[in-house]
């Protein structure tokens, strides 16, 4: 018995030793796995490191020079000599010439008045005299809204049916001349609405205290007037002057009217004559070019009849952008702009002559196509697809430190739009736009 | 008779002995194989998980036809059977079936039905494998 029970035991033991070593095992397997998974997350963690991506990019050949010449020309200051617009498209011995003023004679025109249009919304530059009977009259004025946006407007009061008033309202303006004027011409509308009618309206125009013209009377309402005057006389010298518009409101005995008198768009244009040490050119040109477009070359090139050299100013969108001096008579130049409508002003200490050979822009139009150029900057960089417009090019080529890729896009580029590149290891978006005249560093770090 | 009757019993507690031994190793034997095979099956998907890659390479949704329509690569180091999508969270497309090895391409669309509105903004897109693996993309609606 005491034999059986210790075969038993060691029986029992042995089973116990073969699940323990099973136990083992297992452990052994699951550690070995482990390790197994662990070295696999490490290259993959390591390939990850060793193939980051960095590669720059940018846009080429997306653009055309297409000829574009000028549709219309202002000569603002100068006198023309001779040509066509056909002579500014480069037409062998033929020119379109201007000549410069004398030195100090010139003139531009101006407008005088300010906020003439009352669109301030207030009475800014203008001052307002009234005068009347308070005891029976009253006044009241100020900016108000109209069908012309705002406008002045003054109302005049009467409430005694045994007196009479003659209440009169002047909007009046100062404005300053430098050199003498040579026309000059005064416009303005108005409109009266009697609320209550009795009484007599005049309006009245003063330069300088001096009576240009009366209009009137109106005893009803009355629609919007326009008024034109040639107020050339008044102005013939340089300094300040006084614009006055009256609105004049004669009441009678036995009546107690309201009268609204309502002003706006007062303008006076005149020609200033400047008294100036340099004889100026000043050209307007307007092109039409096609769009859309990336931008413009404006392309200019002629000769002078020169004794001084001769400064030419770009002006674009009244601002100068750039700036060039000649002193032999042969001229050419090439400027970026922006703008269809490009202002030439050419300067000079005595009076020239100036013989546009060609005046062009060369419009950046749109190509039916474009190139999408990328740099490797990391050690490989595999690139499979460019995608632009819902579509892609196949690529599928690998390039080494430093080297370019040339992509195709079978598209007309579109500022709006935006393009993806995709790599082996990850995808790259970014708008057209910035990659315009750029080169974008991209990464995937 | 009594030596008979001890070795009667000897027998009998050497075959109970045995017989327990036998059945509580296979126990533990079955037990732990279908512990090391589970765990080995996770471990396995944890590899998977690891080597693969998919990229969504272009997001589209045609408010017109309806039609959400990508285009993805298998660029990982493991093939890829592509089984579901889900958008915003919800199961719009499955049994995709969609075999891809290595730097193999497929569109995949995803017809949305004319009741159900895709409003304007960011919306969540989920690629998931048959084995289970999720890969995710946002895009863009604009009306």
């Amino acid at each position: 018995m005491l034999m059986a029970k210790g075969q038993a035991s060691i029986i029992g033991i042995a089973f116990f030793l073969v699940v323990f070593l099973l136990c083992i095992s297992l452990v052994i397997l699951v550690t070995e796995s482990l390790s197994n998974l662990m070295s696999e997350a490490k290259n993959v963690v390591d390939s990850n490191n060793n193939n980051n991506e960095k590669f720059s990019v940018y846009v080429s050949n997306y653009y055309t020079l297409q000829h574009s010449y000028v549709q219309s020309l202002n000569i603002v200051k100068g006198f023309y000599v001779s040509g066509t617009l056909t002579s500014l498209n480069e037409v062998d011995l033929d020119y379109y010439v201007i000549q410069s003023p004398p030195v100090g004679q010139g003139g531009l025109w101006r407008e005088l008045v300010k906020n003439g249009d009352f669109e301030t919304g207030d009475l800014s530059y203008w001052t307002v005299t009234t005068s009347y009977n308070s005891l029976i009259s009253s006044v009241t004025y100020g900016v108000t809204t109209t069908s012309y946006g705002y406008s002045a407007y003054c109302t005049a009061s009467e409430s005694s049916v045994f007196w009479y008033d003659d209440i009169i309202v002047q909007f009046s303006q100062n404005f300053t001349i430098t050199g003498s004027v040579t026309q000059a011409q005064l416009s303005f509308i108005f409109k009266i609405d009697f609320v209550r009618s009795g009484a007599d309206v005049y309006v009245k125009i003063y330069i300088d205290n001096n009576l240009v013209d009366t209009y009137g009377s109106y005893t009803t309402d009355t629609t919007w007037i326009t008024i034109t005057e040639d107020v050339t006389k008044y102005l013939t010298s340089s300094g300040t002057h006084t614009l006055g518009i009256v609105f004049e409101f004669r009441t009678g005995f036995f009546s107690t009217p309201t009268v609204t008198a309502y002003l706006d768009n007062v303008s006076l244009d005149a020609y200033v004559q400047t008294i100036a040490g340099l004889s100026e050119i000043l050209v307007e040109f307007t092109f039409n070019p096609p769009q859309p477009n990336f931008g413009y070359l404006l392309n200019v090139s002629g000769y002078f009849d020169l004794g001084d050299p001769v400064e030419v100013q770009v002006i674009e969108n009244n601002v100068i952008k750039a700036r060039y001096l000649f002193v032999s008579s042969d001229f050419s130049f090439v400027i970026n702009v922006t703008s269809p409508n490009i202002e030439l002003r050419l300067l000079s200490v005595s009076q020239f002559t100036v013989h546009f050979d060609l005046v062009r822009l060369e419009v950046k139009a749109p190509s039916t196509s474009f190139s999408i150029n990328i740099k490797c900057l990391c050690d490989y960089l595999q690139v499979l697809r460019v995608w632009y417009n819902g579509s892609y090019v196949n690529v599928n080529k690998v390039v080494g430190y430093g080297d370019t890729l040339t992509v195709t896009i079978p598209y007309a580029l579109d500022t709006g739009k935006t393009i993806i590149i995709v790599t082996i290891r990850s995808k790259y978006m970014i708008p057209i736009s910035e990659l315009i005249n750029r080169e974008v560093i991209l990464s995937n770090n | 008779m009594k030596g008979q009757t001890n070795i009667i019993n000897a027998m009998l507690l050497s075959f109970i002995v045995v017989t327990m031994g036998v059945s509580v190793t296979l126990l533990a034997f079955n037990m732990l194989q279908n512990k090391y095979y589970n765990f080995k099956e996770s471990i396995k998907l944890a590899e998977r998980q690891l080597k693969a890659s998919l990229l969504i390479e272009y997001v589209q949704f045609d408010n017109a036809s309806r039609i959400l329509k990508m285009y993805i690569t298998n660029n990982g180091d493991t093939d890829l059977v592509i089984d579901s999508i889900i958008v915003d969270g919800r199961l719009w497309a499955s049994h995709l079936d969609i075999t891809l090895y290595y730097l193999q391409s497929a569109w995949i669309n995803v017809t949305f039905p004319s009741w159900y509105a895709l409003t304007i903004g960011l919306h969540k897109i989920i690629i998931v494998t048959q084995d289970g693996i999720k890969f995710e993309e946002e895009v863009y609606v604009n009306g």
